[in-house]
């Protein structure tokens, strides 16, 4: 185990080395691009000069990881505060779903026909599409054939409600101007 | 709290209908079926406000599940970027020592064996520089450059 530590520190020393030479080679080539230029900057004490540049390199790379070690910390904080508020904001928004969708179950019960009558109980038990056409009916608008009044299915169960279309309720010439009745 | 909720929806609903039916040329569309038709304008309404529910609970599914993917990894990723900014600090500490200490130099900052190296090429280091900084609880947090006019003295000429 200890030997294969040393092995996995020997590994990474390694890299660290090369990689800091790599960025090293690259800084100086970019700044002092012909020999002439290096020979004339880093004159008699190349090997002292180019210690202290791959120094600032390997600073470099030990503050890059301390930047991402600092994002995570961020992303970590984040992700634990965030998932509690996803789930009160899912629970919240499924009741509201839930409260909208029987509010408009309950709107859809025609009040107009008294309750307990024959025909009142078999528009209550009628599917959804059939409901709003009936009261699309009463308002003298035809549901378009493949109208479904939800769409977007997951598991069979469809997550949006379809508008009824607008151009049903208020229809339009083909000049796109109201057709008055 | 139900009642109220639901007097919510309506109103919500109601006004956003009304603002639509305001928009409508009354006399031409709604000269009949007038209820009828406003009641078919607040169905839809209705079902815009239950699919903006339906909108905020994919989002926070998509949130939760976010949420439960990035925390372990957040905590993977943070030890291995510790483990890699210690392995590279203590690279630069041994290499720093490797090549002081063979001057018999008495420095034991890392400042002092900075300033031993920097004297070799016969250069100073600035007096108000510090070989780290940004400390969070007393730990600094990043290294710092040696400047690079000390390393490379030359007039208009900076790596």
């Amino acid at each position: 185990m200890t030997s294969f530590i040393q092995q996995a520190t020997r590994f990474i020393d390694q890299k660290i080395d090369s990689m800091a030479s790599t960025m090293a080679i690259h800084a100086i080539h970019a700044e002092f691009p012909t020999p002439v230029e290096k020979q004339a900057i880093f004159g008699s004490y190349k090997d002292q000069r180019t210690n202290l540049v791959i120094y600032n390199e390997k600073a470099l790379l030990q503050n890059g990881a301390t930047t991402a070690a600092i994002i995570s910390v961020a992303l970590a904080l984040f992700s634990v505060i965030s998932f509690p508020l996803a789930a009160v904001g899912l629970g919240g928004s499924l009741a509201v779903r839930y409260s909208i969708s029987q509010n408009i179950d309950e709107m859809l019960k025609l009040k107009s026909i008294p309750a307990g009558t024959e025909e009142k109980e078999e528009i209550d038990s009628r599917d959804l599409k059939s409901k709003v056409a009936t009261l699309a009916s009463r308002a003298g608008v035809v549901l378009p054939e493949g109208w479904k009044p939800g769409y977007a299915k997951v598991l069979g169960f469809p997550l949006f409600r379809s508008e009824i279309p607008w151009d049903t309720i208020f229809p339009r010439s083909s000049h796109g101007r109201p057709v008055s009745e | 709290m139900i009642g109220s909720f639901d007097q919510t929806i309506n109103s919500a609903a109601s006004s956003m209908a009304k603002r639509t039916l305001d928009a409508v040329d009354q006399d031409a569309l709604l000269a009949s079926h007038k209820e009828e038709k406003e009641f078919l304008v607040l169905y839809n309404k209705k079902g815009v406000l239950q699919n903006a529910a339906v909108v905020g609970a994919v989002i926070s599914v998509a949130l939760a599940l976010f949420s439960i993917i990035s925390a372990p990894m957040a905590v993977i990723t943070f030890g291995g970027f510790l483990w890699a900014r210690h392995s590279i600090s203590k690279n630069i500490e041994d290499m720093v020592d490797k090549r002081v200490e063979p001057i018999n130099s008495p420095a034991n900052t890392l400042r002092g064996k900075i300033e031993v190296l920097v004297s070799n090429i016969e250069s100073v280091l600035p007096s108000a520089w510090k070989p780290q900084h940004s400390k969070i609880f007393g730990v600094p947090l990043f290294r710092s450059e040696i400047p690079w006019d000390v390393i490379l003295p030359k007039p208009n000429k900076e790596v």
